[in-house]
């Protein structure tokens, strides 16, 4: 049943997939201008910008060039970019290990932090505490990361002088100046995912605290410590695994204004050029990897909730 | 033993060992290379494109700068000096130019840089580039007569052609190797080899995240001092890293902290803060700056009709305008002139228009134009806050006096997008470095060259006067013909200018930064250690 249910999820992979391609390649087609206007610089003619497009390939009917695009991505071709004639897969390569460290990081922190956190105050219900932390992650939520990274730039960096402004090391160049650059960034886009997840674990908890399997260890006199571990929190797992999910898939859509504020080189920033110069075939191949990013997040989530709970696969 | 006699024993003892802990010390010091000086900047745009022929960019323009040289340069006063070219003739008919090379000079790979790699360049320029076509046109042939001299046999005296080779912007007259230039295909990363005092670290490249440049031991100096794109041009910095920074805080605020030495365009609101800091100097690279100009589509009603344009130019005060658009007055200048204020064509022509402020008789000169109401599209270029603050006064001016007005906030792509047809427009906002708008043949706005069918200006006459004015024989008949020029473009109003602004640059105190004309440069640049 459940591989069943796994194997129908990966097929459901290849429409999903497709379809994900046409929307994107519309999105992108549909945005005002092109690469040609931006490539022939601002003092170009419109003679020259047509020039460039017809040599570009841009005066092509769009059903024609989404065929082509498509067929180059299923041999595993993203095409190069229009500006500096580079690979994209190359481009990507280049700005993947900034992005991935930051939202590993920043998963890590938000794990850490967040599940401990619900744990104790879903334990708590009601207590001073609980109602501080209740008012604080609400704070917390509405914060934008922009915001955050503003005043963790104006703090930190400019007034205390501990961590640097931007601009990323990596890991390999020493592990201190790693994560003295990642410091700041990961922070402000965690604070959201922190207080988001550590919500709905205290919610979590406080549904599992509050069944009949809870009342009876408690009632066989199990230490309140084991209670919380062994029967709630494992119970809420599934609910917080699936929040873990999201957050993760948040974080690397939250790196897009971290990275900007922060001047990390990451997929983010790229993001934000190909946009900027319409540099339709990066930016089809960024959109696309966060696409697949986002559908193998969301199956291995699903495994992993049959895994942990085969009723799921039934239901 | 007596202490007396004992001293020069331990001296002559303790003196061998001193002598080769001094040694090896000395030794040692000479061994460790001096800490390399890097100059990290934030442009003002990304280097998107590297292949100087492929765009019209300032940015791409100053990437070329740094690895490349040219056949002649353009000082701070924008005259035109030799700089490849070591000495030139002219023949006495004006149709014949002999440049010949200086000694030593070589491209970063070693090779030597002949005449041979200057034809093919300049075939290069004068095929891909605009500047590069009108020098075609004028053009019969051009040889390599020798090693290092290279013939220019021109079609009509042509005496704009080093003015022509000398634009550091626009897309220059760069010198490559032969085997690079014969491609007519976008220059990759591995192309970039010129004669410059910089080279290209393309392995360093991340194309929208860092541009890096090694200094370029081998490049051969003119004697002269450094003066904007002329002499020495001697590279002082090891290393020079260009920053992308897309959000103009961050930049700021890295600069603020030392993480960076140099920032191009910081936005004028952040000035007071620079400059508070004490570290931080910020001050204009040339007197020229940028001028902003209102564009029309002159295919569409209202602004089909000379009257409505008319009307523009008495809508607009241009200290009202400079103060919405940049705000402090020691950064910008009214300015009468088409041609760019403060160069050598600065005329005051037929500008009472331009100099005066009147919404009634632009209601009346609307009202000639036959306006009835129809839309007016402004495109607000939203990435150029002076521009986009202008555009949003126009509206409002516009508005007073009963136009219906419309505005598109828009990205340069957007606008880019919007003006290359004749409809869905009527007047979207630029701006021109001084130098580039100060010549009449390379001011792009004056372009009204019919059967564009894009809404751009049409009139033959100035086209006609405009396209001669190169050919114009004195010094005296260049400004004549200049004024007149702008006298027929102000009557016809083919675009309004509403103020010049200096572009200021910050930087850290400890830099020394040489003026240059419209773009940046760091040749000539010094970072004390």
């Amino acid at each position: 049943m459940a591989l069943r249910y796994i194997g129908r999820r990966l097929a459901l992979l290849i429409p999903v997939t497709l379809l994900a391609t046409l929307i994107v390649f519309l999105m992108v087609r549909l945005l005002p201008g092109g690469p040609a206007g931006i490539l022939a610089g601002e003092e170009a003619t419109i003679e020259e910008i047509a020039a460039l497009e017809e040599e570009l390939g841009l005066n092509e009917p769009i059903p024609l060039q989404y065929v082509a695009w498509l067929g180059r991505l299923v041999s595993g071709d993203l095409g190069e970019s229009i500006f500096s004639q580079l690979p994209v897969f190359d481009l990507l390569m280049q700005r993947v290990e900034p992005t991935i460290s930051l939202a590993i990081l920043s998963l890590c922190l938000t794990i850490v932090i967040a599940v401990p956190m619900g744990c104790l105050t879903g334990a708590m219900q009601g207590a001073r505490t609980d109602r501080f932390f209740v008012a604080f992650t609400g704070v917390l939520i509405s914060l934008p990361v922009f915001l955050v990274g503003y005043l963790l730039i104006y703090s930190l960096s400019l007034k205390m002088q501990w961590f640097p402004v931007q601009g990323y090391v990596s890991i390999q160049d020493g592990p201190v100046d790693f994560l003295r650059h990642l410091a700041l960034p990961a922070v402000a886009v965690t604070l959201h995912s922190i207080a988001f997840m550590s919500r709905i674990t205290r919610v979590s908890m406080i549904e599992q605290l509050a069944r009949d399997f809870v009342r009876t260890a408690r009632a066989k006199g199990a230490p309140e410590f084991r209670v919380i571990t062994r029967h709630a929190l494992r119970n809420a797992a599934p609910a917080i695994i699936a929040v873990i999910g999201l957050a993760f898939l948040n974080l690397i859509n939250g790196v897009i204004i971290v990275e900007t504020v922060f001047s990390l080189p990451g997929i983010g920033r790229l993001l934000v050029g190909a946009i900027s110069n319409r540099d339709f075939p990066v930016l089809q191949g960024i959109l696309i990897l966060f696409v697949m990013i986002n559908l193998v997040v969301n199956i291995l989530l699903d495994i992993l909730y049959v895994v942990l709970d085969p009723r799921t696969a039934a239901k | 033993m007596s202490p007396m006699k004992a001293r020069p024993t331990l001296r002559r003892l303790c003196a061998a060992p001193i002598a080769a802990m001094l040694a090896t010390a000395v030794a040692l010091a000479a061994a460790i290379p001096a800490q390399a000086t890097t100059v990290k900047a934030v442009m003002g745009w990304n280097v998107a494109t590297i292949d100087p022929h492929k765009t019209r960019s300032r940015v791409t323009a100053t990437h070329a700068q740094m690895i490349y040289d040219q056949l002649f340069g353009l000082d701070t006063a924008l005259y035109v000096k030799p700089q490849m070219v070591g000495d030139y003739q002219v023949s006495d008919d004006g149709m014949t130019y002999l440049f010949t090379l200086r000694d030593g000079l070589a491209f970063h790979d070693g090779r030597p840089v002949t005449a041979t790699d200057v034809v093919a360049s300049m075939e290069r320029w004068m095929e891909m580039v605009r500047n590069g076509q009108t020098a075609a046109e004028q053009t019969e042939s051009v040889t390599a007569i020798a090693d290092n001299q290279i013939e220019w046999q021109l079609k009509r005296p042509f005496p704009f052609l080093l003015e022509l080779l000398a634009r550091p912007t626009q897309s220059p007259a760069v010198v490559m190797p032969a085997d690079i230039a014969a491609s007519r295909e976008a220059l990759e990363a591995g192309d970039m080899i010129g004669s410059g005092p910089f080279k290209f670290a393309a392995d360093e490249w991340v194309p929208g995240a860092k541009v890096v440049y090694v200094k370029n031991e081998a490049y051969v100096p003119r004697s002269e001092p450094t003066d904007g794109f002329t002499g020495s041009k001697e590279p002082f910095v090891d290393r020079v890293e260009w920053l992308v920074m897309n959000d103009l805080q961050t930049a700021q605020a890295a600069l603020i902290n030392g993480e960076i030495d140099f920032m191009e365009n910081p936005p004028f609101e952040t000035f007071q803060v620079l400059e508070a800091s004490g570290a931080i100097t910020v001050r204009s690279l040339d007197d020229y700056g940028r001028q902003g100009v209102f564009l029309f589509n002159h295919a569409q009603p209202p602004f089909d009709n000379k009257y409505a344009r008319q009307a523009v130019q008495w809508l607009v005060d241009q200290d009202k305008f400079l103060k919405v658009a940049v705000g402090r007055e020691d950064l910008y200048q009214t300015c009468l002139t088409l041609w760019t204020c403060g160069s050598p064509y600065e005329t005051h022509v037929n500008s009472d228009a331009i100099a005066g402020y009147d919404p009634e008789k632009a209601k009346e000169l609307f009202a000639k134009a036959g306006y009835d109401g129809e839309k007016v599209v402004l495109l607000e270029n939203v990435e150029e806050p002076p521009e986009d603050g202008a555009m949003l006064l126009l509206a409002q001016e516009l508005r007073n006096i009963g136009v219906n007005v419309e505005l598109l906030p828009l990205d340069w792509a957007g606008v880019v997008e919007h003006r290359r047809t004749e409809e869905g427009w009527s007047v979207y906002v630029n701006g021109a470095r001084g130098p580039d708008g100060a010549l009449p043949v390379l001011n792009n706005f004056g372009r009204t060259n019919c059967g564009s069918g894009t809404g751009f200006a049409c009139n033959d006459e100035i086209a006609a006067l405009r396209d001669d004015w190169v050919f114009s024989k004195t010094g005296d008949e260049l400004k004549e013909n200049a004024a007149k020029l702008q006298d027929m473009m102000n009557e016809e109003a083919i675009y309004v200018v509403f103020g010049q602004w200096t572009l200021p640059v910050a930087y850290r105190s400890d830099l020394t930064v040489q003026d240059a004309p419209m773009i940046s440069t760091f040749f000539g640049m010094k970072k004390a250690e």
